[in-house]
C-alpha cells in the first residue's frame, strides 16, 4: 500500500488567554505526532476531549498553521501546496464535519450546495454537473428530488449524507472526518458507518476518522492511533489496541467503553483522575498521575516508542524499548 | 417481604405541545411504575420523548401555557397532576431531585458552589449556618470532591465538567430526596469521567435508599447502572422489562435494532443499522409507529396499533408489538 498521508513529528501550541499582568502561558495542543494513511485505508485517532486529535485534524485540512513538523498528502508537502495555492491539492483532501446542522448553509439548496465545489473548479458544463451531482445523490442513498429542498428538511443522517457527498464531489484521496457520527442518533450513526465502509471501498478512499468512540472505530478503521494530552500513545492495527490494549491508557479507555449488556456493571470507576490541563501537563509520561502501573521513572522520563512483537508501537515504560526501532520511526 | 406501592406510579400519561395552532402529541398515554430502591432507565434517541416524559413528572416543562398533560402521575399514592404549584415547589425541593446533562447551565456562575450546595441545604429546613456548612462539606465528600474546604470556594467555571457533575449530585442530595431524575447526565462527559459519575449515582443511590430515573441514549450506560428498563419510540414505551431482559432477550423489534445498531468495540461484526429515520411528531404513522422501519413487518402492523403490553412475559416483561422476536418468524410461516 502506498503513502497517502504523511504526519512527522507535528507541533502545535496556542496562546492560552492572559491574566492581568500574568505572563503569556501556551497550551501545547499537539507534542510531536507522527501519524500516516496509506491509500484506501481507514485511520482512527481516538481520545478524550483536550488530547489534540481535532487539532490535528484541523492541521492537516490546512486550517491552523502548525508550529513544527511537516504533512504530506501523496508525498507533497502540504504546506508548500497551499502557498502555491495549487487547487488540485484541495481537491485531493476533503473533510466532513461534525455538526451536520452548522456545516450546510441553511440558505442554499442541496443543488447548489452539491454545484459548488465543481463550480469552483469550472471544469465541468452544466449539464455535467448535474448528471455528476445525481450521481453523488445516488451514491449517498438519497433520492433525486432532494436537489430542490433545503437543509432544513433533512434530518441529522440525512445532512451527513449531504455532507459525505460534497465531500466526495472532486474525487478526493483523503476524506478527513471530525467525530462525522457523534452528533446522530445511534439507529442513524451505523447506518453512515456503513455508507463511509461501501464509499471506502468503491473509490479506494483513505479517512482519517476522529472520534472518541472506540466502538465506531473498531466497527470501521483498520488501524488506530490513541492520543492522551497532545501525544499518540500507543498505535497498531485497530484489533491489536482495541481489542488487546497494551498501554496503561488505552486499557483505561476500553474499561469505560461500556457494551450495552449488564457485564458493563463491573466495568465502572476503574480509572481514577481525569485529564490535567495542557497548560500545566504532568512531567515525564503525560498519564502517569492516572496510570496504576506508574513508576518513579515515569514521573520524570518522556517514554520513547517501544515496538512490540506484533508490529504495534506503544509509548510507555513497561514494554522494553529497542532504542534503534524507535528511533527510526520518529523520523518516519 | 410484603408487596409495596411503587414509589412512582404514572397513568395514561401525555404530553401535547401547541405549535402553530395545532396539537401535536409528544408523548403518548404512558403507563410506568418505579419500584422503590431501584433505578430505571428510560432509553430512547432523540425526539423519542423520554426528556419530556421526565419533565413532566416535576413539572419543568417550559413556558407552562404550551403544554397540555393529561393522565397520572402519583407519587408515593399523592396524585401530582393538578396539585396547586407551592405543593409542587415542596415536591420539588424535598422529595424528587432533578439532576440535568448541562452542569454549567444548572449552577449559578457567579456564586461559589459551596454557597450553592448550603442554599440548597437550608432550603428544606432551617439549620444553623454551621449545620449548613458542615453537611455541605459532608456531601462534597460524599460525592468525592477531593479537599471540600478548598473546592467549596470554587466557582463553576473553575471546575472540570466531571466535577461540576460532582457538585449537581451533592446539590441533589441535599434535600435527601426519594427519587432523583437524571436526565442524560454523563452525556456532554468523556468515557473515563463517565465512569466515575455513573459508579457514584449507583453508589449514592443505594447508599441513601433512594429511587433514580436515568434518562439516557446511551445503552452502555444503562447496561451499567438501570435495575428496570423502559424502551421509547416516538413517544410511546415500546418495551419494559429488567435491564437483563431487556438487553439479554429484547422482544421488541425496535430494542433489538438498537442494540444491534450499537457499534460496539467488542463485537464489530455484528453492526446492523435500522434503516429509515425517527418519525416527525407531525407525521406520525398511525398504526404501529415502528412499522415503516421494521424489518418484519406484516399487514396488521400498519392496519392497527399494537397494545401496549400486546407481548407479556410470565415474567412481566412487556412489549408493544404484535410479532415479538421468537414469535414473529412462526407467524409469517
Amino acid at each position: 500500500m502506498s503513502l497517502l498521508l504523511e504526519v512527522l513529528n507535528l507541533r502545535k501550541s496556542f496562546a492560552a488567554s492572559r491574566t492581568f499582568l500574568a505572563p503569556r502561558r501556551y497550551v501545547r495542543a499537539i507534542d510531536t505526532v507522527s501519524l500516516s494513511v496509506s491509500r484506501g485505508e481507514a485511520v482512527g485517532l481516538i481520545g478524550e476531549s483536550g488530547c489534540g486529535k481535532s487539532t490535528v485534524a484541523r492541521c492537516v485540512m490546512g486550517l491552523v498553521r502548525p508550529d513544527a513538523g511537516e504533512i504530506l498528502l501523496e508525498g507533497q508537502s502540504l504546506a508548500e501546496a497551499r502557498r502555491r495555492r495549487s487547487a488540485r491539492t484541495h481537491e485531493r483532501l476533503q473533510m466532513v464535519f461534525q455538526d451536520p446542522y452548522s456545516s450546510l448553509n441553511p440558505r442554499m439548496s442541496i443543488e447548489a450546495i452539491l454545484m459548488e465545489p465543481y463550480r469552483i473548479q469550472g471544469k465541468l458544463s452544466a449539464r455535467e454537473m448535474k448528471e455528476r451531482i445525481l450521481r453523488l445523490l445516488e451514491e449517498v442513498s438519497l433520492p433525486a428530488d432532494s436537489l430542490s429542498k433545503y437543509p432544513q428538511h433533512f434530518s441529522g443522517g440525512q445532512r451527513q449524507r449531504i455532507s459525505i457527498a460534497r465531500a466526495l464531489a472532486l474525487q478526493p484521496s483523503l476524506i478527513v472526518a471530525d467525530e462525522p457520527l457523534s452528533a446522530l442518533d445511534v439507529s442513524v450513526q451505523a447506518q453512515i458507518i456503513l455508507l463511509m465502509k461501501k464509499l471506502q471501498l468503491t473509490h479506494d478512499l483513505g479517512f482519517l476518522l476522529i472520534s472518541h468512540d472506540l466502538g465506531v472505530v473498531r466497527n470501521f478503521c483498520t488501524r488506530v492511533a490513541v492520543m492522551y494530552l497532545g501525544r499518540i500513545v500507543e498505535e497498531g492495527s485497530a484489533r491489536q489496541v482495541l481489542d488487546e490494549p497494551r498501554h496503561p491508557y488505552t486499557v483505561a479507555l476500553r474499561e469505560a467503553s461500556l457494551p450495552p449488556d449488564i457485564s458493563a456493571r463491573d466495568r465502572l470507576n476503574k480509572i481514577q483522575g481525569e485529564i490535567p490541563s495542557a497548560l500545566e501537563p504532568p512531567t515525564g509520561c503525560h498519564f502517569h498521575p492516572r496510570c496504576p502501573h506508574a513508576m518513579a521513572r515515569c514521573k520524570v522520563e518522556v517514554p520513547g516508542w517501544s515496538v512490540l512483537t506484533d508490529g504495534r508501537r506503544v509509548a510507555c515504560h513497561l514494554y522494553p524499548q529497542d532504542a534503534a526501532v524507535a528511533a527510526k520511526i520518529d523520523q518516519g | 417481604m410484603a408487596q409495596q406501592t411503587p414509589l412512582l406510579e404514572i397513568e395514561d400519561l401525555s404530553v401535547g405541545v401547541r405549535m402553530q395552532g395545532r396539537q401535536l402529541g409528544i408523548v403518548d398515554r404512558v403507563n410506568l411504575a418505579l419500584a422503590r430502591d431501584r433505578t430505571l432507565a428510560i432509553v430512547g434517541e432523540s425526539g423519542s420523548g423520554k426528556s419530556m416524559l421526565a419533565m413532566s413528572i416535576v413539572r419543568l416543562l417550559d413556558e407552562a401555557k404550551r403544554f397540555a398533560v393529561s393522565g397520572s402521575i402519583r407519587f408515593d399514592g399523592q396524585e401530582l397532576l393538578g396539585l396547586a404549584e407551592s405543593r409542587m415547589r415542596e415536591i420539588r425541593g424535598r422529595h424528587i431531585s432533578v439532576i440535568f446533562q448541562d452542569s454549567l447551565n444548572a449552577l449559578n456562575p457567579v456564586v461559589p458552589i459551596g454557597c450553592q450546595i448550603e442554599e440548597a441545604i437550608s432550603r428544606t429546613g432551617p439549620p444553623s449556618r454551621e449545620a449548613a456548612r458542615r453537611e455541605m462539606l459532608r456531601l462534597l465528600d460524599e460525592v468525592k470532591i477531593p479537599s471540600p474546604d478548598r473546592r467549596a470556594l470554587n466557582y463553576p467555571h473553575e471546575l472540570s465538567g466531571g466535577m461540576r457533575q460532582r457538585v449537581m449530585i451533592a446539590m441533589a442530595l441535599a434535600s435527601r430526596p426519594r427519587l432523583i431524575i437524571a436526565d442524560e447526565p454523563t452525556t456532554s462527559l468523556d468515557v473515563t469521567i463517565q465512569s466515575q459519575i455513573l459508579s457514584l449515582l449507583r453508589d449514592v443511590r443505594r447508599e441513601n435508599g433512594m429511587s433514580m430515573i436515568f434518562i439516557s441514549h446511551n445503552l452502555g450506560a444503562v447496561a451499567a447502572i438501570a435495575d428496570d428498563v423502559a424502551v421509547m419510540y416516538a413517544g410511546q414505551i415500546v418495551e419494559t422489562g429488567t435491564a437483563e431482559e431487556i438487553l439479554a432477550s429484547p422482544r421488541h423489534p425496535y430494542t433489538r435494532g438498537l442494540l444491534l445498531a450499537t457499534p460496539r468495540v467488542d463485537r464489530p461484526s455484528e453492526l446492523r443499522p435500522i434503516p429509515g429515520n425517527v418519525p416527525r411528531f407531525d407525521a406520525m404513522p398511525s398504526a404501529c409507529r415502528f412499522a415503516p422501519r421494521c424489518t418484519g413487518v406484516q399487514e396488521i402492523c400498519t392496519q392497527k396499533p399494537p397494545a401496549p403490553a400486546e407481548f407479556r412475559s410470565p415474567t412481566g416483561q412487556r412489549a408493544r408489538c404484535f410479532f415479538p422476536a421468537g414469535e414473529r418468524y412462526v407467524a409469517s410461516a
